[in-house]
């Protein structure tokens, strides 16, 4: 073989016109690269590439994902740094989707440096944090918890002051950056040994900074540092910083307060501590920014531990809860369902019915179908611990009133609910309650519920389970097989090749030939047409014999049929079943 | 509470007392320095080079933006074809061409059936230096990111690679009339007459709407917004002025969407009254200075100085326009009633520069006591009588370097640049150069 012919493929290729052509061959540097073996690739291969770095941007962003891979073609984790001079250009370019895939890159291969490469690692994050361009200075703020972490003991002191040098940075995005890496470099630190007093000063001078951009970033390093270094240490150094977020000019920063409020009380520990902490929460659940309000409402569940410490604090968080549900937005009583409902295994069955059951119900009344969803969809929560009576006495009034609202769409509504009703609360609830109700729908004037309905019926059999479908489900909408309506006869036919795929051949042989043989004589050629359908479904359940024996003669009569349609289809289904 | 650097002065002055300072310190520059400005260069072409092609408009080569990069090494100039033309500045401060390309073709609008104008309504630059010069453009309803570079040299003359980086289109229903970056590097507002919009320069495909003026009920429309800019060094904040002759200012950290605003800024102590007060009222353009301490509005017949932190009135009324009062209505029949003029203010904060008729321009210091008037032509040029009103001679145009004494003009196809006269040294030579283009 050539051994000029690779390289000199790629380079031509790397000049074609066509950009396609272009991400073609950087995708396929792989197999060129082992192809051409470590050495030329070390010595040809990655010199070229370094070259060629003037190109689109998603060519530049296909070439830091492939040599984010190429630790095997260059030789192995001791040959790494030959990657790094391209990935440091790539690292500095202006387009930041190309900058993060580098990074990216840098960081996997991170994982296995020798020291030697380290080495190199090092001063090639230096060169990029000091830059006079600022896009390779952000990049090297994401990568420095990485530098950090593996360089020796000797080198930390400078790496840390250059950090700080960046975190003090002139252009915006460098700063913001430096600080959104704080709390990767804090996670790396280990308890005593970490450069305490210039980690806090650093956090307490962005904390203060005037772009609510950095400020808000602030919450979570806050806690990082807090999580690292105990609540002691928390309680003197972070918790003013923290309690004057909640009080932050800028929604955004309040908005992180509200939302990482589990974290702030978990680091701020003693009781005291916590009920201050609390107050500032509670006010923001009214803060006059919509955003901060479902941020902080999400949050609310994050409060369960601290029900159990204070029957006053316990108290003074379910009145603010209540509130709530009178909110003007609807995405913060979208928020509470969810959240509320988790707070229900620490309340108890007694605490649980008191408190949050009013609040589902008022919320499951609302004017907005998104709140009410969001119910439904939580109910799981509260189903372990009130159980199933208790709720379904509750819900179904409720349900039963969407179900039979004069507007299709809110029936539809109810129709969704159904299968989630069902797979939260069980058979015995569903057997009980919801089997009539979903009779009703099967039969409701409007086409999309009854076909809607359908989809539900298979989902739930697919958690109750064939036997369940067979004993209960089946016999109960059988009688649809001869009702007066033509509709509603096809409505049964195409729910039951909706079910078909749960269901066991046995019963498909045994249970459903009779009414199929009868609906097959039917007077309306559209119900002809559809047992043809189902019958086809079936076809992939039995076994060939008894396909043959029971439905086979059918589908030849309906092949005879006076309508065309009819016959077409009858042929179709035997075709598909030969 | 504290004390305001003034760089440009090299000086603090405490926050209670810093407008007096500042005024002080502004009027002493201006004695010490008279504002004479020398002409130091022209470009435009006169003559229409395809003049066999009748779908070109005559006024296809007028400009319509001028924009300094904050480097202070460029010039972006926007006309009305679509063009943008960037000059470089050289050694001796003459400017000469860099780089030209066509930012945005006339589209046609199937929903309204209306041509979308190619026209270049406003540049700006993108407020931090990377290796490439990055220039955003707009016309009324597309915003385009793109960036220059310097790929190599070809016979020793650079060879300047333009490529366009982003495309924002699709958010505004009304025509765009500014833009303006984020102080913070990352995002930047778009307004159009009645909504301003919040973009991030990464994301295209969604934007948030931060003001909407637009009212339920169209028929009861008074007002639309006629330009916007964000603060230079805060990033939480923006003004917005509107055909009223009203400023707001805009504190994105108030709330997340559709704010309302946090202050109004109105005078109507200079109103004339009459019929064309409120034609005369609309503000066609709203500048903060680069310190950031004071906003300028321009409106029809006045420019106004404001100082954020007092909305009860404005802190100086510059009125150089009471000449065109006697000559409203002939100025309302010929619709120049109409005109939109900028304005600019110095790097150093202390001066602006307005445009007017007749070919001339208006160079203050900021707080309006010292008024030059000077008329943008070459020295060669015959003398034009003031006397007689010529408003078919504008110069609408109008932008001031970041950091030198060099003036830009827009006056329909040709720019001027105007150099400030160095005390220490001797006059500029008076350069004529035509750049054909």
């Amino acid at each position: 073989m050539d051994k000029l012919a690779p390289v000199a493929l790629l380079m031509d290729e790397l000049k074609n016109d066509d950009i396609q052509l272009r991400l073609n061959s950087i995708r396929n540097l792989p197999r060129i690269a082992s192809g051409m073996g470590e050495e030329r690739t070390q010595q040809e291969l990655l010199p070229f590439i370094q070259d060629s770095l003037q190109d689109e941007d998603e060519v530049l962003f296909a070439l830091a994902e492939e040599l984010g891979k190429f630790t095997d073609f260059v030789g192995g984790p001791s040959f790494v740094h030959l990657l790094f001079p391209a990935l440091e250009v790539l690292a500095g370019v202006e387009e930041s989707f190309v900058r993060d895939k580098a990074i990216q890159s840098l960081t996997s291969l991170s994982a296995h440096f020798t020291d030697k490469v380290l080495d190199e690692f090092l001063k090639m994050w230096k060169r990029l944090a000091t830059s006079e361009w600022f896009q390779p200075r952000t990049s090297a703020c994401c990568l420095f918890h990485i530098a950090y972490n593996q360089a020796p003991l000797n080198a930390k002191p400078e790496l840390l002051s250059v950090y700080k040098a960046l975190a003090a940075d002139t252009v915006p995005m460098v700063k913001r950056s430096a600080f959104a890496d704080f709390k990767l470099f804090v996670g790396t630190l280990m308890k005593d040994t970490p450069p305490i007093t210039e980690v806090l000063a650093i956090l307490q001078t962005l904390s203060k900074d005037d772009l609510d951009t950095v400020r808000l970033l602030a919450v979570e390093n806050a806690v990082a540092l807090g999580t690292l270094m105990g609540t002691e240490f928390s309680n003197q150094h972070l918790k003013p910083l923290l309690l004057g977020f909640s009080a932050d000019k800028s929604w955004r920063v309040r908005y992180m307060f509200g939302s990482k409020i589990g974290e702030i009380i978990s680091i701020l520990g003693k009781n005291q501590v916590q009920a201050e902490a609390l107050s500032q929460f509670l006010r923001l659940l009214k803060d006059p920014e919509a955003e901060v309000r479902v941020a902080s409402t999400s949050a609310i569940s994050a409060l369960g531990p601290t029900l159990n410490l204070d029957a006053g604090i316990a108290k003074t968080i379910i009145s603010a809860i209540r509130s709530i549900t009178g909110d003007e937005s609807y995405h913060v009583r979208e928020a509470l369902a969810p959240s509320v409902f988790g707070l229900a295994s620490f309340l108890g069955k007694e605490g649980t019915t008191e408190h949050i059951l009013p609040i589902l119900s008022t919320l499951l009344k609302d004017e907005e179908q998104e709140v009410r969803h969001s119910v439904v969809s939580h109910l799981g929560k509260v189903v372990s611990i009130l159980g199933v009576e208790e709720l379904s006495q509750h819900l179904l009034p409720i349900i039963i009133s969407l179900a039979e609202d004069r507007q299709w769409r809110v029936r539809i509504s109810a129709t969704l609910y159904i299968p989630l009703l069902a797979q939260q609360l069980g058979v015995e609830f569903f057997n009980k309650q919801l089997l009539g109700l979903s009779h009703q729908l099967l039969t409701d004037c409007v086409a999309t519920i009854r076909a809607a309905l359908g989809k539900s019926l298979a989902e739930i059999t697919g958690f109750f389970g064939a036997e369940w479908a067979q004993q209960v489900l089946i016999p109960k909408i059988m009688d649809l097989s001869h009702h007066n309506n033509y509709l509603y006869r096809i409505t049964l036919l195409q729910t039951l090749a909706l079910l078909v795929p749960s269901l066991e051949p046995d019963f498909i042989e045994n249970s459903l030939i009779s009414p199929i043989f009868s609906m097959s004589k039917d007077p309306v050629a559209n119900v002809r047409i559809n047992v043809c359908k189902v019958v086809a479904a079936f076809s992939k359940k039995l076994s060939n014999r008894s396909y043959a024996s029971l439905y086979q003669p059918l589908l030849s009569e309906l092949q005879r049929d006076s309508d065309h349609d009819v016959q077409y289809f009858a042929t179709q289904a035997l075709l598909d079943h030969p | 509470i504290r004390d305001i650097v003034v760089p440009a002065l090299g000086t603090t002055f405490p926050m209670e007392s810093f407008n007096t300072q500042f005024e002080k310190a502004a009027n002493k520059f201006y004695a010490e320095s008279p504002s004479v400005w020398d002409f130091s260069q022209m470009f435009g072409e006169e003559d229409n080079e395809n003049s066999d092609d009748d779908s070109q408009d005559a006024t296809d080569n007028y400009i319509s933006s001028l924009a300094f990069d904050p480097q202070g090494e460029l010039l972006a100039v926007g006309y009305n074809s679509g063009q943008v033309v960037v000059l470089t500045q050289q050694d001796d401060w003459t400017y000469q061409l860099y780089s030209e390309f066509k930012s945005h073709d006339s589209e046609f609008d199937c929903l309204t059936s209306t041509e979308i104008e190619e026209k270049i309504n406003m540049i700006r630059w993108y407020p931090f230096q990377s290796q490439g010069q990055f220039l955003m453009t707009t016309n009324d309803k597309t915003i385009k990111l793109f960036k220059l570079w310097n790929k190599g040299y070809v016979d020793d003359t650079p060879d300047i690679g333009v490529k366009q980086r982003r495309v924002f289109s699709g958010a505004h229903a009304y025509n765009i009339n500014s833009i303006s970056f984020n102080s913070d590097g990352e995002t930047f507002i778009s307004t159009d007459d009645l909504r301003i919009n919040l973009w991030h320069t990464d994301v295209s495909h969604e934007t948030f709407g931060v003001v909407d003026i637009k009212p339920d009920d169209m028929e009861e429309l008074t007002e639309v917004i006629t330009c916007s800019e964000f603060h230079p060094n805060d990033c939480g904040l923006f003004v917005y002025a509107t055909s009223k002759g009203v400023v707001r200012l805009c504190d994105l950290r108030d709330s997340a969407l559709c704010k309302g605003y946090s202050k109004t800024f109105k005078d109507t102590e200079s109103d004339i009254g009459g019929f064309f007060q409120e034609l005369v009222t609309t503000v066609s353009d709203v500048k903060w200075s680069p310190c950031g301490r004071f906003l300028l509005s321009r409106d029809y017949l006045t420019m106004k100085i404001w100082d954020p932190r007092m909305d009860s009135r404005a802190l100086r009324t510059i009125k150089f326009h009471d000449h065109l009062i006697p000559s409203l209505c002939d100025l309302y029949e010929d619709d120049s009633i109409f005109d939109k003029f900028t304005c600019s203010w110095s790097g150093d904060s202390m001066r602006i520069v307005t445009g007017s008729y007749n070919g001339s321009f208006y160079v203050c210091d900021a707080f309006g006591s010292h008024i030059t008037q000077m008329t943008a032509a070459p020295p060669s040029a015959p003398q034009r009588s003031n006397n007689i009103l010529d408003s078919s001679h504008k110069v609408l145009h109008t932008a001031w370097h970041p950091s030198g004494d060099v003036i830009g003009l827009g006056a329909k196809d040709f720019g001027f640049l105007y150099l400030k006269q160095q005390d220490d040294s001797e006059s500029e030579s008076e350069e004529e150069e035509e750049e054909s283009q």
